[in-house]
């Protein structure tokens, strides 16, 4: 086997930069498992008044687990907003699932009057920031007495446009012979969509369900407008507020935090990965 | 063989497996967690017991323990140097005018000039001069201690008369007056002096003598009712207050009680009382459990208030400083921030300060 002569220089760069990309994740590891006063001399500098800079050892003197118990078994508060994650983001994903894979047939499938016209359409809806729909959201919510319920977050991600261009690629992908000879056989347009459509465009609903979930369980701005009531906080909006004094709390939260989202991508990379070729998502 | 894709995939598969099953542990570890924690966290709060605000008035009675001492007193002496033939009475039994005292011995009694018939006349005529006085200037404590001295005078003159009778009688000397023997040094067989062996004798009924505070005695005026209580119970007698005294070096008061409930008490015996008060119309007032100390002078009360967490709403023992403005043994009537909602923490399973979340002993 030929070795080519920048191979190793490109492997060193590449390595380099992978731990670039590594080092904050190393960070939230190694902080969640370092003493208090460490932390504070750690971190005094920014989060103090001192306004100097931080600084961070590679690994900590001494490891510690105090942070991890004082979270897990003396933090009540951080399981709240843990299953408040889990109750806005799983039925919103299921939600996603169950009203965008039908349009998301219909567009890719059916022929009709207005398709591409209505296709533009979820495209602009999907390019929109949040930022953007928040005020006519909110008073449709406030409309609906959904504000400060966990509705408010779940029925808007429902009908999201995002995942139905996703699961549009897919099927769009299913081969029209293979569609034509089922309708010729006898099938419906139903039987089409679950015994072809669905099995057939599986990834794209996986990676539709899987970018949904990490959308959801990062979405700060959401809970901040729609919900009022501290027992509703979802995690997202939890982890910014710790403070330099629980500092190691706030590592072990972060960590914890990171890992459903970590197992699920595992779980799915594979789809994940087709999922944003599909949407041309670099990030 | 198998393809090296069909290899791969089974590998994916397998990965996936084994990822989907940690997956299924996490949400698992997180749900029992979540129970523990919260199980944890409910043992660690304190558990209080609450009282309310009330308006109303304080239970100001005071109470204690006092003496029962003897009231004015005068010595009784004998006016002959004679022997004694008998003695009928003890110190600290009590007397009724007209009981026998004691018994000279009239054996070699010879006779002699009656001057103390004369003696009383003069004393009687005094009191009467004395009580006409007292009449036209009943305010006049010169006045009032005129009558006191002339009464004493007369009981002192029928005394002496009352032992010429005796002489002439059998010897036996008869009391003029009632009251409790406090001494006596006359003995049978033994000759008493002229002029100076006789009875101490407490006239009237005995006193209660208490000793009080300061503070409480402030709240004690003469003429006030005293409640006479034994083994906690109250007694049919009561007394009232005749004279308080200025305060002394301990920062005690003397109280002198007096009346018709000091009959047939053994002077010297300990004696439960009470003397009930009632304070001025109060807008505030707290179970005393409620009332905390700070440093020196300064009060606080534990107001448990409903704070909305992450955890739902919970309750919060919130801090209040008070004035105090008095108390009784239940309640004290205080200035401050306070309403008649508020439920106040009278008694808690642990230390607590400002800001701490708690659960009630029993949840209303």
């Amino acid at each position: 086997m030929k070795i080519k002569r920048w191979q190793p220089a490109s492997f060193v760069v590449l390595f380099l930069l992978a731990l670039l990309v590594w080092s904050p994740l190393w960070m939230l590891i190694t902080g969640a498992l370092t003493p208090t006063d460490e932390l504070d001399r750690h971190l005094s500098g920014v989060l103090g008044a001192s306004g100097e800079l931080a600084s961070w050892s590679v690994l900590p003197n001494r490891i510690t687990f105090k942070h991890v118990v004082e979270l897990l078994l003396d933090t009540p508060a951080f399981f709240r907003v843990f299953w408040n994650s889990c109750i806005q983001v799983f039925p919103a994903v299921a939600g996603q699932i169950l009203v965008g894979a039908p349009a998301a047939w219909a567009l890719s499938q059916l022929r009709f009057r207005g398709r591409n016209a209505l296709f533009r359409l979820y495209i602009v809806l999907m390019i929109l920031p949040f930022q953007v729909t928040m005020a006519s959201s909110y008073i449709v919510l406030n409309r609906l007495d959904l504000i400060d319920t966990p509705l408010a977050i779940i029925l808007p991600a429902m009908f999201s446009a995002f995942p139905v261009f996703i699961m549009t690629k897919f099927f769009g992908g299913i081969p029209r012979e293979m569609l034509e000879a089922a309708r010729m056989d006898g099938a419906s347009e139903w039987s089409l969509f679950f015994r072809i459509g669905l099995p057939l465009g599986l990834p794209g609903v996986l990676s539709a369900a899987l970018l949904g979930f990490v959308e959801g369980w990062n979405a700060v701005e959401q809970p901040i407008t729609f919900l009022k009531t501290a027992s509703l906080t979802p995690l997202s909006v939890f982890l910014p507020a710790t403070t330099v004094s629980n500092a190691g709390i706030s590592f072990v939260s972060a960590v914890v935090t990171l890992l459903p989202a970590v197992l699920i991508f595992l779980l799915g990379q594979q789809y994940l990965e087709q999922g944003i070729l599909a949407s041309g998502i670099k990030e | 063989m198998m393809s090296e894709e069909k290899q791969t995939e089974a590998k994916e598969r397998t990965f996936s497996r084994k990822v989907g099953r940690v997956l299924i542990w996490f949400f698992a570890v997180m749900l029992l967690l979540t129970f523990l924690s919260r199980a944890a966290s409910d043992a660690l709060k304190a558990k209080v017991s609450v009282g309310y605000t009330s308006t109303g008035s304080l239970d100001l009675s005071v109470n204690g323990t006092g003496k029962w001492a003897s009231g004015e007193s005068l010595f009784f002496t004998t006016y002959f140097t004679r022997r004694i033939a008998k003695v009928f009475v003890k110190p600290g039994e009590s007397v009724q005018e007209g009981d026998p005292l004691f018994a000279y011995d009239v054996s070699t009694v010879t006779g002699g000039k009656d001057v103390s018939k004369q003696k009383v006349a003069a004393a009687e005529r005094a009191l009467e001069k004395a009580k006409t006085l007292l009449k036209e200037q009943p305010d006049s404590a010169y006045a009032a201690s005129t009558v006191e001295n002339a009464e004493q005078s007369l009981l002192l003159a029928r005394f002496t008369y009352e032992q010429y009778v005796a002489l002439q009688n059998g010897g036996v000397v008869r009391a003029p007056f009632s009251g409790t023997v406090i001494a006596c040094d006359l003995a049978a067989g033994k000759a008493s002096v002229s002029g100076t062996s006789g009875l101490e004798v407490a006239l009237g009924t005995p006193q209660l003598t208490m000793q009080i505070p300061k503070k409480e005695a402030e709240r004690i005026t003469i003429g006030d009712e005293i409640t006479l209580l034994r083994d906690g119970k109250q007694e049919d007698q009561t007394l009232s207050v005749r004279s308080i005294s200025a305060l002394d070096a301990n920062d005690t008061v003397t109280v002198i009680g007096g009346g018709n409930g000091g009959t047939e008490r053994e002077i010297g015996a300990s004696q439960d009382w009470k003397i009930r008060k009632k304070s001025g119309q109060y807008d505030t007032c707290v179970p005393l459990e409620a009332l905390r100390q700070g440093g020196g002078d300064t009060y606080y009360v534990f107001v448990i208030r409903e704070k909305s967490t992450i955890l739902g709403t919970e309750l919060m023992a919130v801090q209040v400083d008070v004035n105090l403005l008095a108390h009784d043994d239940k309640r004290a009537a205080v200035d401050g921030e306070l309403t008649s909602e508020d439920r106040l923490v009278t008694a808690c399973s642990k230390e607590i300060v400002d800001g701490d979340l708690v659960v009630l002993q029993n949840a209303e």
